[in-house]
């Protein structure tokens, strides 16, 4: 009939109209994090200086679960248009290297080299690391006299290893720590990285991996052990950005570049105990972190 | 209570979950619920088919959620739109099955007097065998909502909105009273859409004649 | 075309077991056919071929003059009243609404007429007019009969086809709508054709009564005939000490 073809041809006129309307206005910047409360944080501070300091809108998607694994395919999708990674975890599980690169300066440069071709790009990094240290309890240290890496080594035998999967499997992770320094502890169990500090707690197991910034270190009194050769490299903490995004968004790349050095490997950790065992909101640490920065309010 | 603090502390996040909760089950729940019922009419009409069919759903719900979602990332990517997918396929079975159980479980001698009395096949299956059938269909939606609901949960692990995202974030922040809350209101949103709808079946049952 | 109805020559099975054998049968217009004979000798069946709802394997039905291979099953149904053993009515439906199922499936009826129509039906069964807001279960097993009845006759068709439709009643309404009935037919001059197993109720109502044995016509004829030259013992037996 006439009349509803009218009306047809009126909507879909509408509808393209306002698909044109939306164009006009910019979409909102897309960021996404790893499930963990130091990305929360991260990407709480990149998303406040944006809003601050620009008038793009951002959305955060926090904790997307299997973290690289699951945000890389996306970003390169264009799902996402930024998150923040750690280099050696992309070297590792994006580039898929095999071989670790211990010199910081050419690992960066491949990095950025080999993520180019993707089409994404680092903006650079925010001044720490959130690198695998071995953590036991104070009364295991005190025990067995525990301090490095090479005096759990001689203690291991009586020991039991608890860490998760990912660690475990890698080749340069658990077999790797093992073989580097001797270590033959008297069992291994996996689980998951949230399950970890409990188990160790409750001495279910006497070593865990853990993450130099976790707040549950400090939140359960527990004793980082130093890697005393100096056998395994950091993983520091940087943004990663598609490179159309910088474009779309020409303000961005100042943005994120606020960001390098500005926090250190204390100030993180500080952070994360500030959300985890006091239970404050990320968001309201991380402004508080940049006002004492003098970083807000233009 | 520590829970009911955070419930208030955090009122507009939990808001925001909870109206994305909604919003991903109810699309879900009307995808599910026309797939399914056309499905169920259609392998109803086709018993052959129906053995199949039916077989190939039991066996999806069988793969755990998770795995689902992780096979589903490659193809659609990690969100909402996943999550919506993957609700929706467990969503089937219940529907499927109710609706093929319920069609062909009507009296066989009502449907031959309304075939003898000059019904024609869409007359037979709109006016007697599907309204006939409605109390079982409506009992495999209510089945369906329900798990939808609870299952909603689980999507936020892979960047989806919703309550499950309070759940997750507690279990990655050490947050135990966070993920609590979060289980809690995703049990009250299921157990309240279970409510309602045992109201409806009721005045279904009630109007289709049946005690 | 005087004949109603004509079965040539027809054949039914289910499965492997043939349920018909050869039914030769002409029913002329305005006639009261009667069909009575022991469980399982075939006669529902043949009832079902008559409008169709099963197909003979070999052989012909005409209805009408129409044969049912060749024509609009659909809508050749809508003008043969049925009613079932057990009333079979639509659970879902009110009185009402089952009573003007045939007249609805062509087209809408108003609200005005639905209630004359159920009316004037209920009436002519003999049940109070009250009862056409009701549902299905909360009727007797005699009343959901008569509601059959009324749902077969609602819309005027020219042939009747009647499944044992007074089972379930009492005595006293029985007759009465025994008389209805026959009144009806004298009136309207619709053709019937009727199941019964009660021998007192065929010979009443039939003009002529078919007479049914493992699928076969044992005998047939007019109620003086079979109580005048009864075919042999097993009919005797069936037509009792009339």
């Amino acid at each position: 009939m006439k009349s509803t073809k009218k009306r047809m041809a009126a909507i879909v006129l509408m509808c393209i109209a306002c698909g044109l309307c939306a164009c006009g206005k910019k979409e909102p910047i897309k960021i996404a994090s790893k499930p963990m409360t130091e990305q929360y944080i991260l990407t709480e501070i990149m998303a406040q200086l944006i809003e601050d300091g620009t008038d793009y809108e951002v959305e955060i998607t926090k904790g997307v679960g299997g973290g690289t694994t699951n945000i890389h395919p996306a970003l390169v999708k264009g799902e996402f248009d930024l998150y923040p990674e750690y280099t050696r975890s992309a070297w590792l599980n994006v580039l898929k290297k095999e071989e670790m690169e211990k010199d910081d300066d050419k690992l960066y440069e491949e990095l950025l080299s080999a993520y180019d071709e993707l089409g994404l790009t680092w903006t650079g990094l925010y001044g720490f690391s959130n690198t695998y240290g071995l953590a036991v309890r104070q009364d295991t240290a005190k025990q067995y006299s525990l301090s490095t890496y090479s005096d759990l080594a001689a203690a291991s035998g009586e020991l039991t290893f608890g860490g998760n999967p990912d660690y475990i499997e890698l080749e340069t992770g658990y077999p790797r720590l093992c073989g580097a320094y001797g270590m033959q502890f008297k069992n291994t169990v996996q689980m998951e990285i949230a399950l970890k500090y409990e188990a160790l707690k409750n001495e279910e197991v006497d070593v865990i991996n853990a993450f130099t910034t976790d707040a549950q270190l400090a939140a359960n009194n527990l004793v980082l052990l130093t890697d005393d050769q100096v056998f395994f490299e950091t993983y520091d903490a940087g943004t990663i950005v598609r490179k159309d995004a910088l474009e779309k968004y020409p303000e961005l790349r100042g943005i994120l570049e606020k960001m390098n050095g500005l926090i250190t490997e204390d100030e993180m950790q500080q952070m994360n105990y500030e959300v985890e065992a006091n239970g404050r909101e990320d968001r309201d640490v991380a402004r508080e972190f940049l006002e004492n920065k003098g970083l807000l309010g233009h | 209570m520590q829970m009911i603090q955070i419930l208030w502390e955090r009122r507009v996040f939990f808001m925001t979950c909870l109206l994305e909760h909604i919003r991903i089950s109810l699309t879900a729940v009307v995808c599910a619920g026309v797939l399914g019922i056309l499905l169920g009419v259609f392998i109803s009409g086709h018993k052959k088919l129906a053995g199949v069919v039916l077989g190939v759903i039991n066996v999806i719900y069988t793969i755990p959620s998770i795995s689902l979602l992780g096979f589903l990332i490659p193809f659609t990517g990690i969100g909402n739109k996943t999550a919506i997918i993957a609700l929706t396929v467990y969503g089937l079975l219940p529907i499927v099955r109710n609706t093929y159980t319920g069609l062909t479980n009507v009296d066989a001698g009502i449907l031959e007097v309304a075939e003898g009395l000059g019904s024609d096949g869409r007359q037979i299956l709109l006016g007697i065998r599907i309204p006939l059938a409605l109390p079982v269909i409506i009992s495999g939606f209510r089945n369906m909502v329900v798990m939808i609901i609870a299952m909603g949960g689980i999507a936020s692990f892979i960047g989806a909105g919703g309550l499950g995202a309070a759940i997750y974030r507690g279990i990655t922040t050490y947050n135990m009273t966070l993920t609590a809350a979060g289980s809690v209101l995703i049990a009250l949103l299921a157990l309240f859409s279970d409510w309602l709808l045992a109201r409806v079946q009721k005045a279904v049952n009630r109007r289709y004649g049946i005690e | 075309m005087n004949k109603a109805i004509e079965i040539r020559n027809v054949s039914a099975s289910y499965g492997d077991h043939e349920v018909l054998r050869q039914i030769a049968l002409a029913v002329e217009k305005g006639e009261f056919l009667v069909i009575i004979g022991p469980s399982g000798c075939g006669k529902t069946t043949l009832l079902k071929m008559i409008n169709g709802l099963v197909q003979p394997v070999e052989g012909e039905v005409l209805v009408e003059g129409e044969r049912l291979s060749a024509c609009d099953l659909t809508s050749l149904r809508r003008r043969i009243g049925y009613a079932v053993q057990g009333a079979k009515l639509f659970p879902h439906l009110t009185v009402e609404d089952n009573i003007c199922y045939v007249p609805g499936l062509d087209k809408k009826l108003s609200k005005e007429d639905r209630r004359k129509l159920s009316g004037k039906m209920l009436e002519l069964v003999e049940l109070p007019a009250e009862l056409a807001k009701r549902f299905p279960r909360q009727l007797s097993g005699g009343q959901k009969q008569r509601v059959g009845i009324a749902r077969a006759m609602a819309a005027s068709p020219d042939i009747l086809l009647m499944d044992e439709p007074f089972g379930a009643v009492d005595e006293i309404t029985r007759r009465a709508l025994q008389g209805e009935l026959l009144a009806l037919q004298k009136k309207t001059g619709i053709t019937i054709v009727f199941i019964t197993h009660d021998i007192e109720e065929a010979f009443k109502l039939g003009s002529r009564i078919l007479i049914m044995k493992d699928g076969v016509i044992w005998q047939e004829g007019k109620k003086e005939e079979l109580l005048h030259a009864p075919r042999d013992g097993f009919v005797k037996q069936l037509i009792g000490g009339m």
